[in-house]
């Protein structure tokens, strides 16, 4: 394979990694820009920003993405402006640079898609790029950090400042891979006081014979910091695989540290030596070994990620889902040989197999914090736009859940909180008017509750005007004109398809799509919405999702010969039951008496009109949905089941309270309930005289059924 | 003195490979030698006031131009250089290249 193949090959196997690093950092870049807009002195947050576009810019020049290399270096010289003082973020240059985020979104968004850049994209960028030059300016009569360069040395900024030596010769494809030198001195900069910087212009060959795009440049300066060793050879961390370095720290002036065993010792005498250029033949004789070789990668200890393809993990948790149905089934075939040690064996088996798949479910947690985190920008500019003033509030943002329930969840949220701005909250003037504070609350939260995640979309707005949605609901024949549903029903018609009450169409919602869209998607998770609205005080929308859509545990329950799964998370005990056929409706629908509350229970055989014998004794399997429980009335009770989930078939899709199905260890299909649209069907409690049955007490917990399997 | 070669306002690895020739067929001739070589070298006027973008790669390409000119008998010398370029030189240890004052004479 010819050299130009291998790197065409290599760009082709990377690229996707450098555009899911991208994407990260450029998400980082905007919470850390929204950030600093409250902080904006702040010079953590500054060194992350410039961190943060320069790795793009780095790792954009690796793959030869001109463009983003380009850009990203206005941006880059204005954030390297900011954190040297001599600039300062106004809210005009936040908006400016959220902007050119957006573009640095867009370039690598067009990488990702293999697309060409547009004249529109490319007259946009050039724009930016204008204001970006017009805000950086000429810094003429200004004192830059680079002027430190010319100075005496500087004071320790701390009494536990220390003075390393820094020798460097930088390889010859730097600048085609993107790299800077200049940036990288600049950034180190950012860790204290840099004297005493030679460059080595001899090794420069003259313009004659010079390829302007191979890197000649070698340098040896001093630097006084309070940053660790470790950090100063972070700075290097994108060039180490193409340079020689040599850090040594320096004790006492002109003594330097014993340790410089990890420097190569050529290279540790010009640093201690500044003043010393070395002539061209010199440097080549004495080049040393690299310096990564002699010493442990910087942030070693730290950084113990690696980053793996989701098409990869997904490949292992299908066949985890495999392993677990075929663990499953040689249970099962173990207690038909009713031998104690091959069912021994298997048990075994079958907890080792639940403890792989919970680590390797695991691997795919990630918090929902940073889907919540996009919002900020959002409410930023909505709020603006509207000419609103609102504070967003994050709360729970470290729950964890599913990755790709956190990728398809994102646009549904992303419609809620837009609706909540534009048409729950008000403007300054009509809350004050309305004798609330002028500044609105928006709340986004999180939290792990009965196995799920709840995630609350509550403001403090003027709430739902029921009235409207009523009429609105007449209008478009969604209710009959006679009908007058209960306050909660009327709330739940926003989520019918084409509904909308918004008087003025905008440009962020109230187009009559989205609600029940987002109904939709949040279904297709095996989730639920609910809204709950108090006219002037606000609206809470809580959407309720599995953290999982691979494997959970159930159990396992029979209703003649049927299986159903009810996730384990949701089911609180067991109670036995004696049914009687008074006040239980066609649906199956009635309620039990449990230690005084009044429970109520679906029957499943009545709801899905399951055509087996009711048997004399039954159980009714509680569960709790939110803050409230029901029961589920099955025949039998089967225990505890490692369960993967396989989505239902077009047909079965209409199904009510079905989340998905599942392949049991002898090959027959249990459906899995979805607890929460269960729980609704057992809500309607029948009309007419209420008779409860009385349960058997006392209770019996799953876990104990599953020990009595 | 008017400036024989004007540097652009991207001195940047973007725009190097197409400034190269033109910095080649704008250097000056070489100068006689005279007797005492540190003494008959000539100035070679650049002018940098319109840098506005610079990198590491165009400040060692202005190394480059200087090892030529000093090849030729001549001194680099930048006429008004931009703030950016001087700071540029500053910080890579170079400031001799961009300084406005004649002091080429000392650092070749």
């Amino acid at each position: 394979m010819s050299t130009a193949d291998q790197d065409t090959s290599y760009i082709a196997e990377s690229l996707p990694a450098f555009i899911s690093e991208a994407e990260e950092h450029i998400e980082l870049l905007e919470q850390l820009l929204l950030q600093l807009e409250g902080d904006p002195g702040n010079r953590e947050l500054l060194d992350a920003l410039f961190r943060s576009a320069h790795t793009i810019k780095g790792s954009a020049g690796i793959f030869g993405l001109d463009p983003i290399v380009a850009f990203t270096h206005h941006v880059e010289t204005l954030l390297d402006l900011m954190r040297a003082g001599t600039r300062e973020l106004t809210p005009e240059l936040s908006t400016l640079l959220l902007r050119c985020n957006d573009q640095i979104r867009a370039l690598v968004r067009a990488v990702q898609g293999n697309a060409g850049d547009g004249e529109e994209s490319t007259r946009a960028r050039n724009a930016l790029v204008e204001q970006l030059r017009a805000a950086y300016g000429d810094p003429a009569g200004s004192t830059t950090p680079a002027a430190a360069n010319t100075e005496a040395p500087a004071a320790p900024a701390a009494t536990d400042a220390r003075r390393f030596q820094v020798a460097v010769e930088f390889g010859k494809d730097i600048f085609r891979n993107g790299m800077d030198p200049l940036a990288i001195l600049t950034y180190i900069r950012g860790f204290g006081t840099i004297t005493d910087v030679e460059c080595k212009v001899d090794a420069v060959p003259p313009l004659d014979v010079v390829d302007p795009e191979s890197c000649h440049l070698a340098f040896s300066f001093t630097v006084e910091t309070t940053a660790a060793r470790a950090e100063l050879e972070g700075a290097f961390s994108f060039v180490i695989e193409d340079c020689v370095l040599a850090i040594s720290e320096v004790l006492q002036p002109d003594v330097v540290h014993a340790d410089v065993g990890h420097t190569p010792a050529p290279v540790a005498a010009a640093a201690a030596a500044p003043g010393a250029v070395a002539s061209p033949g010199a440097a080549e004789s004495r080049k040393p070994a690299p310096q990564r070789s002699a010493s442990p990668k910087p942030g070693a200890t730290e950084d113990r990620f690696i980053r793996v393809q989701a098409d990869r993990l997904d490949h292992v948790i299908n066949l985890l889902g495999e392993l677990v149905v075929a663990s499953a089934g040689a249970s099962l075939l173990a207690h038909q040989t009713r031998q104690g040690s091959l069912i021994e064996a298997n048990q075994l088996i079958g907890s080792l197999v639940e403890e792989i798949r919970n680590s390797t479910l695991q691997l795919r947690m990630v918090p929902i914090g940073d889907t919540l985190s996009r919002f900020r920008r959002v409410v930023r500019d909505t709020a603006a736009e509207l000419g609103k003033d609102i504070a967003l509030e994050i709360v729970g943002g470290e729950a964890e859940l599913d990755k790709s329930v956190v990728e398809r969840i994102a646009d549904p949220l992303m419609h809620l909180v837009r609706n909540a701005l534009d048409h729950g909250l008000e403007t300054p003037e009509q809350r004050l008017a309305a004798g609330k504070s002028a500044q609105g609350r928006l709340t986004l939260a999180a939290r792990h509750e009965s196995g799920s995640i709840l995630i609350l979309i509550e403001d403090d707005g003027r709430g739902i005007d029921r009235e409207r949605v009523l009429a609105r609901a007449w209008e478009r024949g969604l209710v009959d004109r006679s009908v007058t549903p209960p306050d909660p029903e009327i709330l739940k018609l926003i989520f019918e398809p084409g509904f909308s009450t918004a008087e003025k169409i905008t440009n962020l919602s109230g187009r009559g799509v989205g609600m029940d869209v987002v109904r939709r998607n949040i279904e297709e998770l095996r989730g639920t919405v609910t809204v709950h609205s108090v006219p002037q005080k606000g609206t809470r929308m809580e959407i309720r999702l599995p953290l999982t859509l691979a494997i959970i545990d159930g159990f396992l329950v029979s209703v003649g010969t049927s299986k159903f799964i009810i996730p384990l998370e949701a089911v609180v005990e067991v109670i036995e039951s004696h049914p009687t056929a008074a006040g239980v409706d066609s649906a199956g629908r009635h309620i039990v008496e449990l230690r005084g509350q009044v429970l109520p229970v679906v029957s499943l055989r009545a709801l899905y009109g399951l055509e087996s014998p009711a048997p004399e004794r039954s159980s009714v399997v509680v569960v709790q949905a939110g803050n409230r429980r029901y029961g589920i009335m099955v025949d039998g009770l089967l225990g505890q089941h490692q369960t993967v989930i396989k989505p239902l078939g077009q047909m079965l899709r209409s199904l009510r309270g079905m989340a998905g199905s599942s392949i049991l260890g002898n090959g027959e299909v249990a459906l899995i309930f979805e607890v929460g649209s269960l729980c609704q069907l057992a809500e309607q409690v029948p009309s007419g005289p209420r008779t409860a049955a009385r349960p058997g007490l006392p209770s019996t917990t799953p876990t104990q059924l599953a020990t009595q399997e | 003195m008017s400036a024989t070669f004007v540097l652009p306002a991207d001195l940047t690895i973007v725009s190097l490979g197409a400034l190269r020739a033109p910095a080649l067929e704008a250097l000056p001739a070489a100068a006689n030698a005279g007797g005492d070589l540190g003494s008959t070298r000539q100035e070679w006027l650049v002018d940098a006031s319109a840098v506005g973008e610079v990198d590491a790669a165009g400040v060692q390409f202005l190394i480059s131009i200087y090892h030529a000119a000093a090849a030729r008998r001549h001194v680099l010398r930048l006429h008004r250089p931009s703030t950016r370029l001087v700071d540029a030189c500053q910080a890579l240890g170079v400031a001799f290249l961009a300084t406005a004052s004649d002091n080429t004479e000392a650092a070749a």
